[in-house]
């Protein structure tokens, strides 16, 4: 089936909307979803909630809210990049990771909104290893190949005490 | 060998197929997505080959457009991903565990694919592949704001965790979308494999973390897990109340799904999706319903048959020529024929 919106590719996505209770379907080609701000990709996580940047736009729509910070922060542009607070708001995303430091107090309340907490957690490039999850890791290397020897020894009773053992500790 | 191949041997795939974890990272003082420019992106991607020794390179703006959208639907790499133009490459080990989509949205995701419920074991492959990221390149981080990323979404540990599951019982008993108003309230969130929620089609349903700031990875995949652990108990007990109260609707319907399958001269994607669900649920519960599907049609057969009748993929099994829609809705036919047929 061919694209409904273009009519030239090839549709590989089936998209339906709800608007007052009608319903329309449309058959798109990845392109013109694309291009309406649909994903059809399921383990695209990290952007495509805010598909286009529009729903994130809306979040930094408050960041150039007061005329002090328009005048200050709107004319500012990143040294590294040379994006503006403008042109980030609009697309939902930043130019380079110095545009964080550069628009920090524009981008704040964007990302506590976000997150609600700012307050970062967990493995960093100083100590890449997470502690707990390379404990969990090294336990169940030793559990695998203990279940080896086990199999090995014919000792099945252990052995499938052992596979329990590592599907629990594998979740 | 990719994640739904002989996956039940090792694991038990009736209601989680995968799990898989992804890692963002970007690289200090290189801008990102669009305002980069080709040489740079070209670069990344040239000097990651040095990190990913013995992986496979493959660049995919010089791909054909049919086989690089046939990744996108092995669910290996984003969909912008395969359709991008500008200089990308994907990174993939031998044992088809890890895959790193280079200058994507981030310049590195790095991604692990694992077969059935082992959060865990992604967590700990890719969390191995970004350390090595991290030895080459100078990482962009900070202490408050933790990984920068391209998106504010992913600040943080720039971790996404999910699980790929198979919720027929739960989806027909209208579930979903209350489902998804209460992982919503949890910080995570629920959409469809194919199709937009509560429209979703094959009843596949992604589950993943949405917060990725204040919270650690260990946390994240804790409380990822308990919830996983909930809908698994869920989804059992619906299907042990279509096993006692419908057992012989139930297996009709698997048997009569089995059995279009196996003999249809043409069948359309939807079509298939539709039979492939109750082909599927008879297959997980052999044990309590009767519906004659054959021993050799497991879990992991249905899986490979389900990707394979996607339409790119199934154009490159068919030689990779251009295929009219009706001619690929004879060859899925005739695919599914030949693997999902009565070995003896």
């Amino acid at each position: 089936m061919l694209c409904e919106k273009c009519g030239k590719n090839e549709a590989t996505i089936r998209y339906s909307e709800i608007v007052n209770g009608k319903k329309t379907e449309m058959a798109l080609c990845a392109d013109c979803a694309k291009e309406m701000g649909i994903s059809a990709d399921p383990f695209d996580g990290f952007g495509d909630i805010f598909g286009t940047g529009s729903l994130l736009s809306n979040f930094f729509g408050n960041a150039l809210s007061s005329p002090t910070r328009r005048s200050s922060a709107a004319e500012r542009r990143c040294p590294v990049c040379g994006a503006s607070m403008y042109e980030i708001q609009k697309l939902g995303k930043v130019g380079c990771a110095e545009c964080y430091t550069t628009f920090r107090n524009e981008l704040l309340p964007t990302i506590r909104r976000i997150h609600g907490d700012v307050k970062f957690k967990g493995a960093s490039p100083a100590s890449p290893v997470n502690d707990e999850a390379a404990k969990k890791a090294r336990e169940l290397d030793s559990l695998r190949d203990e279940l080896s020897a086990a199999i090995k020894n014919e000792d099945f009773e252990h052995a499938a005490q052992l596979r329990d053992k590592i599907r629990e500790l594998e979740k | 060998m990719s994640w739904y191949a002989n996956s039940e041997k090792s694991c038990d795939t009736s209601v989680v197929l995968s799990s898989r974890v992804r890692l963002a990272r970007n690289v200090s003082g290189i801008p990102m997505g669009e305002r980069m420019s080709d040489e740079q992106a070209r670069d990344i991607c040239d000097r990651a080959g040095a990190v990913f020794t013995g992986f496979d390179r493959i660049d995919f703006d010089r791909l054909d457009r049919a086989t690089a959208q046939s990744y996108a639907e092995e669910h290996l790499v984003s969909a912008e991903f395969a359709s991008s133009t500008r200089p990308h490459t994907l990174y993939k080990n031998e044992d088809g565990d890890v895959y790193v989509m280079v200058c994507e949205e981030d310049h590195f995701r790095i991604q692990s694919i694992t077969p059935g419920y082992s959060v865990r074991v992604a967590y700990e492959r890719a969390a191995g592949a970004a350390n090595a990221v991290g030895e080459a390149f100078p990482i962009a981080f900070d202490p408050e704001l933790g990984y920068l990323t391209h998106c504010p979404t992913n600040l943080g540990t720039a971790m996404r965790a999910s699980v790929m599951m198979f919720l027929p019982a739960m989806t027909r008993r209208g579930g979903m979308p209350q489902l998804s108003r209460q992982l919503a309230k949890l910080g995570m969130t629920v959409r469809g494999m194919y199709g937009e929620g509560s429209e979703a089609t094959g009843c596949l349903y992604q589950i993943s973390n949405q917060i990725t700031l204040g919270i650690s990875e260990d946390e994240t995949i804790s409380k990822l897990c308990e919830i996983v652990d909930f809908i698994i108990a869920q989804e059992q007990k619906l299907r042990g109340e279509l096993a006692s109260r419908a057992q012989y609707e139930t297996a009709d319907a698997c048997a009569r799904a089995y059995g279009t399958l196996t003999h249809a001269r043409i069948m359309s994607c939807r079509e298939f999706m539709d039979l492939w669900v109750d082909a599927r649920l008879g297959v997980a519960m052999k044990d309590n319903l009767d519906t004659g599907i054959p021993d050799n049609v497991t879990l992991s057969l249905l899986d490979t048959a389900l990707i394979e009748s996607q339409p790119s993929v199934l154009t490159l099994l068919s030689g990779g020529g251009e295929m009219s829609p009706r001619e690929r809705d004879i060859r899925r036919a005739a695919i599914l024929r030949e693997r999902l047929s009565e070995k003896r």
